[in-house]
């Protein structure tokens, strides 16, 4: 099984290369002017599109309505005043113009399970559950490896510290919010953090491409 | 959806990246510093040829700057360049090398900065530039060296894109040379040279080339910009061939910085490239041992609810080989319980390969341990002494001491859970239903254990007692996993295949659960109890599994 999602995982890899010479009609662009953007999952470029076709319906448990409140309770629009909360157009924009320059992150908050079963394309994982379980030190480990520097004086320097951008499942997933209330609470600048708060349902809900490591049958 | 499948291992642990990701950033500019020699000699040439020659002073002064401050960083650190020095003997001497070479060479560039400068200056200038960047090329290789002991193979890629950044200097600085001195051999030899390296690398980098240890670029961002650059250079060697007078020289020179400025852009996004992947690596070599670790807890509290149903399950097994029923099949269950019991024990203190257990030191675990070997260890002996004689006394022992030894075992059960605290609402209920699905499986084993007593007349009164509240609590807990109940936690599973197994569970405990209550058995009754009891044993332990794994509740 595994060899075969390998297989299937370079064909689509291939098929994904841009080919400059080939121009491409888009039917369902994702905005007027921006009919796809490429980015890299893992090392693997990725073409980020919308599905092609127009009768589509979504029928995975992304198109489920209810789950049980609490936990699974609608979110505001707002995770903490001082951060700004995006769409999915500007999460677009994050991936081709930060996210493909080195300036920012995008980050999956979710469980590994979840991530590994499906993502949005070049998305990391950070599970909520590391900070709220973790400490200073796991705080201060992630923090330099999104460009947080250590002064002489051991003082955080967040300077040259990436944007982030960070999402869930949807409205109704907490992750999230929860992961960006610890970044918050280490000190990580809430300038430098975007909730994307329409999440995996909102992302999946517009045909976008994603991207499965683990192939399951989804319950 | 377009749903694109990866099979990729999660991060490869590349050890702890900080060097490694501040390498890159080493190597990009240390590559830089090349490129300064040149655009610095290039400076000097336009002042003296008069081209611009307030504008190549102010670029003189910028480079002149900047070279001193990375080549001190390099050697010393500088957090503002995001330069750590690289503790490598080798590296670290060569980048002093260059240092005593600047001295000298610097002192000439302010010369030419203050406008006292002699023919002298002029002609150090001119016969050290090559040194300075032949000297700074092998510190960058020294760099790279080390990038490849850490395996990294893009290294190659930020080195060869600065490299160009360097050559468009050089490339103009030729040019200046033979406009000050159209005979110069020496100069139109390194320019051809130059010309042609700058196409070599450029085409690698679009193309791939083995010769240069460079791989084809795939990231379309990149290839974009390569495309530019090479548009850029079409143009500039276009206008190089007929560059003549001072204004057409002049555009040159600004085409060349263009191209530069194109470069630059370029190994930025390389070095991006490089320190993203070692930062998810990392990221996910960190999320990978934190997983790891979660799951082991999972996989300890589940062990160890099972030891709970194996006190059960062992006295049951002997009482029916007591009875006479399958003695030889029960004998061998019992033999098997008996060790998997003593092996998972140990395990949890001494950890155990088999069972993927990693021991402990944790104290309070330790004495939890300590209390349940002072019953085990006895009872462990009389069912030895059982398995070898069939002797009644020692079966007696198990019935009036198995109860002590599951409360025991649950008392390890509440301190692992302990031990390991959650401290969200999902993780919290979650390990609530697991233990009171995995405490269900106990239960069947304890009724039917209960249930074998009243039929042997061991003190008939007080295990129907026992027998009717362990009933009672089984089909109290069946429910409420089923249908939830918020005072103990237990969340309503949503999810299809759960709900099918407990209807699966449910349908098989609406038959046992009669035959549990009923005063009298006939043979046939008996035997369904007897098979039936260990059917309903692996379908709870089913449901416990998905209640443990399932993605959504």
């Amino acid at each position: 099984m595994k060899k075969v999602l390998l297989a299937w995982g370079i064909v689509v890899a291939l098929l994904a290369a841009p080919k400059s010479e080939e121009k491409e009609i888009v039917l369902v662009k994702i905005t007027k002017d921006i009919p796809y953007i490429y980015v890299k999952h893992k090392g693997v470029p990725i073409k980020v599109m919308r599905i092609q076709d127009t009768e589509h319906l979504l029928l995975d448990d992304y198109s489920k309505t209810s789950r049980p409140c609490p936990p699974f309770c609608i979110h505001p629009i707002s995770v903490d005043e001082r951060v700004k909360t995006i769409a999915t157009v500007e999460m677009i924009k994050f991936m081709r113009d930060k996210l493909n320059t080195g300036k920012g992150f995008v980050i999956d908050a979710r469980l590994p399970r979840w991530y590994e079963l499906e993502t949005i394309p070049s998305a990391i994982n950070v599970p909520f559950t590391l900070l709220e379980k973790g400490d200073k030190k796991v705080a201060e480990k992630i923090f330099k490896l999104f460009g947080m520097r250590v002064g002489k004086d051991g003082k955080w320097d967040f300077s040259q510290a990436k944007e982030l951008a960070i999402f869930c499942n949807g409205v109704w997933c907490d992750q999230s919010p929860r992961l960006i209330r610890q970044l918050l609470k280490y000190g990580y600048p809430a300038d430098k953090i975007l909730y994307y708060r329409n999440g995996m349902q909102g992302w999946k809900l517009l045909g976008l491409t994603t991207v499965v490591e683990k192939e399951e049958i989804k319950k | 959806m377009k749903r694109i499948v990866l099979t990729l291992l999660l991060g490869v642990v590349l050890g702890w990246g900080v060097t490694d990701a501040e390498l890159a950033v080493d190597i990009n500019l240390a590559g830089k510093q090349r490129m300064l020699t040149q655009r610095m000699t290039k400076d000097v040439l336009m002042v003296v040829a008069g081209i611009e020659p307030q504008k190549a002073k102010e670029d003189l002064k910028r480079s002149m700057e900047l070279f001193d401050r990375t080549i001190k960083g390099l050697m010393e650190g500088d957090s503002g360049l995001g330069l750590v020095p690289v503790q490598d003997g080798k590296v670290q001497e060569q980048f002093k090398k260059v240092y005593n070479l600047w001295k000298p060479f610097k002192e000439r560039i302010e010369k030419v900065l203050s406008g006292k400068y002699s023919k002298e200056d002029l002609q150090y200038i001119r016969d050290h530039n090559m040194e300075l960047l032949k000297e700074m090329n092998k510190g960058v290789q020294l760099l790279v060296g080390v990038s490849k002991k850490s395996k990294s193979h893009k290294a190659q890629a930020i080195n060869l894109a600065g490299k160009e950044r360097m050559l468009s200097q050089r490339i103009a600085k030729d040019i200046l040379l033979l406009h000050l001195d159209p005979s110069s051999k020496e100069a139109k030899e390194d320019l051809q040279k130059s010309v042609a390296l700058f196409e070599k690398i450029l085409n690698g980098l679009r193309n791939g080339d083995k010769e240069l240890g460079l791989a084809k670029t795939e990231a379309p961002w990149i290839v974009e910009e390569l495309e530019k650059a090479q548009k850029m250079w079409e143009e500039f060697k276009r206008d190089m061939e007929k560059a003549k007078s001072k204004e057409e020289l002049a555009k040159l020179m600004e085409t060349s910085d263009k191209l530069l400025a194109q470069m630059n852009k370029i190994t930025k996004m390389y070095e991006a490239i490089y320190n993203r992947r070692k930062k998810i690596s990392s990221i996910n070599s960190i999320v990978n041992s934190f997983v790891q670790e979660k799951e082991n807890q999972k996989h300890i509290i589940n062990l160890a609810g099972k030891q709970r149903m194996l006190t059960q399950k062992m006295t049951k097994e002997a009482l029916l080989a007591a009875l006479g029923q399958d003695r030889k099949g029960n004998m061998e269950a019992l033999k098997r319980d008996m060790e998997l019991y003593d092996k998972t024990l140990r395990g949890f203190e001494k950890g155990d390969r088999e069972l993927d257990l990693p021991g402990t030191e944790n104290p309070a675990v330790l004495k939890k341990i300590g209390e349940v070997q002072e019953v085990w260890k006895p009872f462990k002996g009389h069912v030895k002494q059982f398995l070898e004689k069939g002797d009644i006394k020692d079966l007696s022992y198990m019935v009036a001491n198995n109860e002590e030894l599951l409360k025991r075992s649950n008392d390890l059960v509440q301190t692992f859970k302990k031990v390991y605290p959650t401290n969200n609402y999902l993780e919290e209920a979650r390990k609530e239903i697991v233990d009171i699905a995995g405490r269900q499986r106990m239960l069947t084993q304890k009724m039917t254990k209960e249930k074998l007593l009243i039929l042997l007349g061991v003190k008939p009164e007080e295990h129907k007692k026992k027998l009717q509240q362990t009933v009672s609590l089984f089909d109290q807990s069946l429910h409420d996993l089923i249908h939830g109940n918020k005072e103990r936690l237990i969340v309503k599973p949503t999810n299809k295949e759960l709900i099918e197994q407990f209807k699966k569970v449910e349908a098989l405990w609406k038959r046992l659960k009669p035959l549990y209550e009923k005063d009298s058995l006939s043979d046939v009754e008996k035997a369904l109890i007897m098979k039936g009891n260990l059917v309903l044993l692996k379908e709870m332990d089913k449901a416990v599994s998905l209640c443990e794994t399932v993605m959504e509740y």
